[in-house]
């Protein structure tokens, strides 16, 4: 073994105090203090024994006190005897009455204690069980606190379960987002923007094809489809669940009214392939698109309503062509862009046809 | 030449994942291409250190392995590689310490030494970080060990720019100060040094402040010792946990004194470091720390109790004369650590592993 270059071990001493010296006068000063009052006796050893006791209380009070409750419970059932059951009466001949009654039924109540004590020792069985689950239970969640506090939470494994809880809690909270999205077609909330009445008007006087003409989502357009000598029906509700529910392949028209905004991502694409079922070939979906950049229109349009976006879900699910027809037709410089974004709304209409 | 380092967990400011960082550097000049792997890998370290499952099927030449716990898939992963293995031996803590507080971390320490029996007819050089070290590596079968020293990057410390935060840590404090390092673990005793503190803040200097800087690994031992702190209304004693490093040097400059009551180190930096900064350390004669403080330190014998401590910590601060007599020790003892360069002698061994 290669012997290391420090300093040695026994020649203890800093600079030229000899440690063992320094030492032996601390002790000495101890010793004084405590001759001297100063300490109380058995300082240390209260000291060492107080840790002691909350090492091992933090788990065994709680263990005590369900212990101490079990033990009154079976305590109370051992004591169950028909000597306790009093005889006194404040009237007279009335001890001799309770007495003679006692005598007479004796035998009755020692069979009802009998049953009572079977009972105390069969729940005290169980409590006994109780306690040494709960004793287990302890010893597994301090594990699971070590292994929190140690290296588990850098694993593969602690970071799949994050991500798997993580998943479930946006689960969950989707389908929050999916209940309220009902409520607020139930409302009935939605109302035309500026412009919109106009475009649906531009939607209208595109006659549909063959076959029922559907509108989902706002209602408002209703009039304007009705002005125009359109036959349609209402498809109320929840459009995913509307959809879904339309006979496969037999729709001329889907029209859809403010719907892809307040639907999560994962909806849209569902919505598009429901959607695609439902129309009949040569049958179209009109989509109504507000304007995704205008800033004063108060609506949460992001990217995912973009009329880009929406073209592209479309045609991923079979749809073809798929057209974008802009508020104003064609498509705007950089100066009216801005002005849109600035001042004011410049929708869109998405025209899919199914093949 | 290509040579990996292998280490069970690695996370920010653990002296093994530090040395390791740091030994890469000499790598990577010296052989080219070197990197760290490790079984479990803090989320800060992602990128810096790699999961053991990344390292290449193609046989580096030399693997090294940074040995401080228990870890049957790494031990499984270097039995099944190719490579010669390295080992550097940076203690792993007898079970004992653990058995009370958990079974499950005992049992991991107990199966690290019979890890590294195990793995033996593998190992073509073994160096330790410290004399006793080599001792106990010595006694697991391990011919030759050499004494290599950890790298310890004082200069960072000391360099460290004052951020303020160890001053909030430090509010309310307005005697001397002292200072813990490591983490709250059993066989470091902060349990015995709250006992301590408790004399000397109630006896001997009431006004003195404790802050013990670590994370508390085993959530049932360090819960104690904190139940311990308020039951023994010790208002003074501070625990920010794992500090980053402008804290730690900051804490390091504001300190009186250095204090552990540690009954097992493998090398104990925070003791060269306190010693860097100038502070007085207090220790007590357990395992490597005598030849870490290199006669500089006022080292207790096993049987002195916390009043001996608290006196000794009292002494250190009070008494003009040690401290200065201790300070410019301290400093010769670094000066044996810093007059080698770690990195060099790390590579002197990798060559001696190469051949």
């Amino acid at each position: 073994m290669t012997e290391p270059d420090s300093p040695s071990v026994e020649d203890v001493a800093i600079g030229d105090v000899a440690v063992d010296d320094v030492v032996a006068r601390l002790r000495a000063k101890v010793d004084e203090r405590r001759r001297a009052g100063l300490y109380p006796p058995g300082l240390e050893e209260d000291l060492d024994l107080h840790f002691h006791h909350i090492a091992v209380r933090g788990v065994r009070d709680r263990l005590k006190r369900l212990e101490d409750a079990f033990a009154e419970v079976e305590r109370r059932g051992s004591a169950l005897h028909a000597a306790r059951i009093g005889t006194e009466s404040q009237r007279a001949a009335g001890s001799v009455v309770h007495k003679a009654v006692a005598r007479l039924v004796a035998r009755q109540v020692e069979g009802v204690l009998t049953q009572v004590r079977e009972y105390a020792d069969a729940v005290a069985e169980a409590q006994r069980a109780v306690v040494l689950l709960a004793s287990d239970l302890e010893s597994k969640i301090d594990e699971l606190r070590d292994r929190v506090l140690a290296v588990d939470p850098a694993s593969p494994e602690a970071s799949q379960r994050v991500l798997a809880d993580l998943l479930a809690r946006v689960d969950a909270l989707e389908a929050v987002e999916a209940r309220r999205r009902v409520s607020v077609w139930s409302e009935g909330v939605l109302a035309p923007a500026p412009g919109d009445e106009a475009r649906w008007a531009a939607i209208a006087k595109q006659r549909p094809n063959e076959g029922p003409v559907l509108l989902a989502g706002a209602q408002w357009p209703a009039a304007i489809l009705d002005a125009a000598g359109i036959d349609w029906r209402p498809l109320e509700g929840d459009p995913l669940v509307a959809v879904d529910a339309c006979p496969p392949g037999e729709a001329g028209a889907v029209l859809l009214a403010q719907v892809f905004e307040p639907l999560s991502p994962r909806d849209q694409i569902a919505l598009v392939a429901r959607l695609h079922a439902a129309v009949a070939p040569g049958g179209r979906v009109v989509t109504d698109l507000r304007n995704p950049y205008a800033v004063g229109r108060g609506e949460a349009a992001g990217a995912a309503s973009h009329p880009a976006y929406v073209s592209f879900l479309f045609r991923e699910a079979g749809f073809t062509p798929v057209e974008v027809v802009w508020d104003g037709g064609g498509e705007a410089g950089a100066e009216a862009h801005l002005l849109d974004v600035v001042f004011g709304a410049r929708s869109a209409t998405v025209v899919a046809t199914r093949p | 030449m290509t040579v990996h380092q292998v280490v069970v967990a690695a996370a920010p400011h653990d002296a093994v994942t530090n040395d390791a960082l740091a030994l890469q550097k000499g790598l990577a000049t010296a052989h080219g291409a070197s990197e760290v792997y490790a079984r479990y890998v803090h989320p800060d370290l992602a990128g810096v250190v790699h999961p053991l499952e990344h390292v290449p099927d193609a046989a580096a030449d030399l693997l090294v392995y940074h040995v401080t716990i228990g870890e049957p898939r790494v031990a499984e992963f270097l039995l099944a590689r190719p490579e010669p293995v390295m080992v550097v031996y940076h203690n792993i803590t007898p079970p004992e310490f653990f058995r009370p507080w958990s079974a499950r971390f005992a049992a991991l320490l107990a199966g690290g030494r019979e890890q590294l029996r195990m793995l033996r007819p593998r190992v073509v050089h073994a160096v330790a970080d410290s004399r006793f070290n080599a001792s106990e590596l010595a006694a697991l079968g391990y011919d030759d060990v050499a004494v290599t020293p950890l790298a310890v990057d004082l200069l960072a410390l000391r360099d460290s720019a004052d951020d303020g935060s160890a001053e909030r840590v430090l509010a309310g404090i307005d005697g001397p100060v002292y200072l813990f390092v490591g983490q709250l673990m059993p066989h470091k005793r902060p349990d015995l040094l709250v006992q301590a503190f408790h004399i000397l803040s109630t006896y001997l200097e009431p006004d003195a402040g404790l802050v013990m800087v670590g994370a508390a690994r085993q959530a049932r031992y360090g819960t104690a010792v904190e139940q311990l702190v308020r039951e023994l209304a010790l208002s003074n004693v501070r625990f920010p946990g794992a500090v980053p490093l402008p804290t730690l040097a900051g804490l390091y400059r504001r300190a009186d004194a250095f204090v552990t009551m540690s009954e097992h180190e493998g090398f104990c930096i925070p003791i060269v470091e306190a010693m860097s900064v100038g502070l007085p350390v207090v220790a007590r004669r357990f395992a490597a720390i005598p030849d870490t403080a290199g006669g500089a330190a006022l080292l207790l014998d096993a049987g002195d109790g916390p009043a001996v401590a608290a006196e000794a910590m009292h002494a250190v601060v009070a008494d003009a004369d040690l401290r200065r007599t201790m300070t410019e020790a301290g400093r010769r003892t670094v000066d044996t650590f810093t007059a080698v360069d770690p990195v060099d002698e790390f590579l002197r061994h990798v060559e001696v592993a190469l051949a």
